[in-house]
């Protein structure tokens, strides 16, 4: 399925060239929450204690993908009113701000957090033949299973184009919730260092359009992706990193071709086991022949926007292909000495070349053990 | 041609271990929705003459707004309590009871959530990708969970 157009907003502000700029500055943009420890990368103008969640997501989202939807060529804007387009919510729990910590009515009266966001923005936006529409909430892996769904729709010729969209928004729910797991740190996020000690959070939303054809100007492809889902434990990956290799390996065939990866955009939250497992699961995948692949992340910089984070990491992915200028996790020095891949440090970083920059792999992981990896690829441009 | 099955479940934990206890970590901290789809697929045999599918749905018509309420009315601050606030926690434990792996769509659309599902997975089925949807939802008479199955494999 090919990228027709992409937008986002998060801590760098709004648009993906503030967040290429963070990312290659070296811009962290978590603050501290309370001096007990938590930090979060907020939007502009937002807290902890920020109200109308779901006005805020319905209007970013809006807001987003106008600029997406203002830069398509004239015959695809037309087509998308016509064509059979579909809408994908992905999002964890940035929506149950709103009500939950208020709400005197019993759980089954109150909607599911998620369709009133889904269809307050199919209202706004009708101007487009929207044909089908749900959300889908896969803990962390949500972008991934979403852009996985999408593919699976393509294939069944359900759709012509689907946008997919992805937001979490963090308030008091989600930072008590990850402060109860202790998975919080309370100086740097630092994925994959071997003093790495937690996760910083973010909030994050990203649009991402997609069509089931090649188009004029549309040379972004994403070839494959896919997910794994394993029984073993609820909040921690297993640790031999087998659900992500399961993953890895759907991905490394599509149709006649055999992914030859130039580049990891690895989930790397920055916490002992999910580092660990991911560490593993792309040792075991690319193998020592080719561990010399540059690894680097997106969470220093932005936080763990949760459900949002594929999209993140997509959209980033992306910029890197067009701009051929890889960034590194600014806040690791020194790497996990069991680690074997090849992260990309500040230190590192110089003794790459990035000018062949065109097949990048993208993984995450997620709670209830569900993990998911990505292949995007530059493909040449259609002149259609 | 689908074969459904359905059960009425109470939430209503046991005081002894259940017999399904030995394949879940912790069965006692388990949410309603977990336990009592838990309770379902012992009751159903673990599915063990069926087909594992491509795909599964899963299905909660109320999303976690259960344990989502739990967590915060018991002070937020529960790691046991927060974890199923994710709707796919259910997959998991579906998964180890089930001792299953595999691609999971956890899907919401309001009240139509199951019949977008059913809908989804017959267009699956007709090109050729099975599935199994998992669905969960109070029973507005009883007070107890509806569990229900529907399998998409043939």
């Amino acid at each position: 399925m090919f990228i027709a157009g992409y937008n986002c907003m998060t801590s760098a502000g709004t648009g993906f060239e503030n967040l290429m700029a963070a990312l290659y500055s070296g811009k962290d943009g978590s603050i501290s929450v309370n001096p007990d420890g938590g930090k979060v990368c907020f939007l502009k103008n937002r807290t902890l204690e920020s109200t109308s969640f779901k006005e805020e997501m319905v209007c970013s989202l809006t807001a987003l993908w106008k600029t997406v939807s203002s830069q398509l060529n004239p015959h695809l804007q037309k087509n998308l009113t016509t064509a059979r387009v579909g809408f994908i919510f992905c999002s964890t729990k940035g929506c149950v701000e709103d009500y939950v910590w208020k709400t005197s009515l019993p759980f089954s009266a109150n909607p599911d957090p998620y369709s009133p966001i889904v269809d307050e923005f199919i209202k706004k936006n009708s101007s487009v033949s929207w044909a089908f529409s749900c959300t889908i909430s896969n803990a962390c892996s949500s972008s991934h299973i979403g852009l996985e769904y999408a593919q699976e729709i393509f294939t069944n010729n359900q759709l012509d184009y689907i946008l997919v969209a992805a937001a979490d928004l963090v308030g008091p729910f989600i930072y008590n919730g990850f402060q109860s797991l202790k998975v919080l740190t309370s100086s740097q996020n630092k994925s994959f260092a071997h003093d790495r000690n937690g996760l910083q959070l973010g909030d994050g939303l990203g649009v991402v359009l997609l069509s089931k054809t090649q188009q004029s100007g549309m040379s972004l492809e994403i070839k494959c992706v896919a997910s794994e889902t394993e029984g073993a434990l609820i909040t921690k990956p297993s640790p031999n990193g087998d659900g992500l290799l399961r993953a890895l390996n759907r991905i490394k065939y599509f149709n006649a071709h055999v992914l030859q990866a130039d580049l990891v955009i690895a989930h790397g939250t920055g916490t002992l086991f999910n580092d660990l497992t991911e560490d593993l699961a792309l040792q075991n995948f690319f193998s020592i022949k080719n561990n010399f692949i540059p690894v680097t992340g997106t969470k220093w910089c932005v936080g763990h926007t949760l459900g949002a984070s594929g999209v993140i990491d997509l959209i980033a992915g992306c910029e890197v292909i067009k701009n051929q200028k890889l960034f590194a996790l600014k806040n690791t020095e020194v790497i996990d000495l069991n680690f074997k891949m090849n992260y990309l440090t500040s230190k590192n970083i110089m003794n790459f070349e990035a000018s062949h920059i065109k097949n990048i792999v993208i993984t995450s992981l997620g709670f209830g053990g569900v993990h998911a990896a990505l292949w995007l690829t530059h493909t040449k441009a259609a002149s259609l | 041609m689908t074969k459904n099955k359905f059960l009425l479940v109470s939430c209503t934990k046991p005081d002894t271990p259940p017999l399904w206890s030995a394949k879940i970590d912790r069965w006692n901290q388990l949410d309603d929705t977990c336990f009592t789809f838990c309770q379902a697929l012992h009751e159903w045999n673990y599915l063990n003459t069926y087909l594992k599918p491509d795909f599964v749905f899963l299905v909660l018509e109320n999303a976690s707004n259960a344990a989502d309420l739990d967590f915060v009315q018991s002070g937020a601050s529960s790691p046991a309590k927060f974890v199923f606030t994710l709707p796919n926690i259910c997959a998991a434990v579906l998964f180890q009871i089930l001792a299953h792996s595999g691609r999971t769509f956890c899907l919401s659309c309001g009240k139509n959530s199951l019949a977008l599902a059913q809908n989804e997975a017959k267009k699956f089925l007709e090109n050729k990708k099975t599935s199994w949807i998992f669905s969960n939802s109070i029973d507005p008479t009883s007070g107890n969970r509806a569990v229900q199955f529907f399998d998409f494999t043939s």
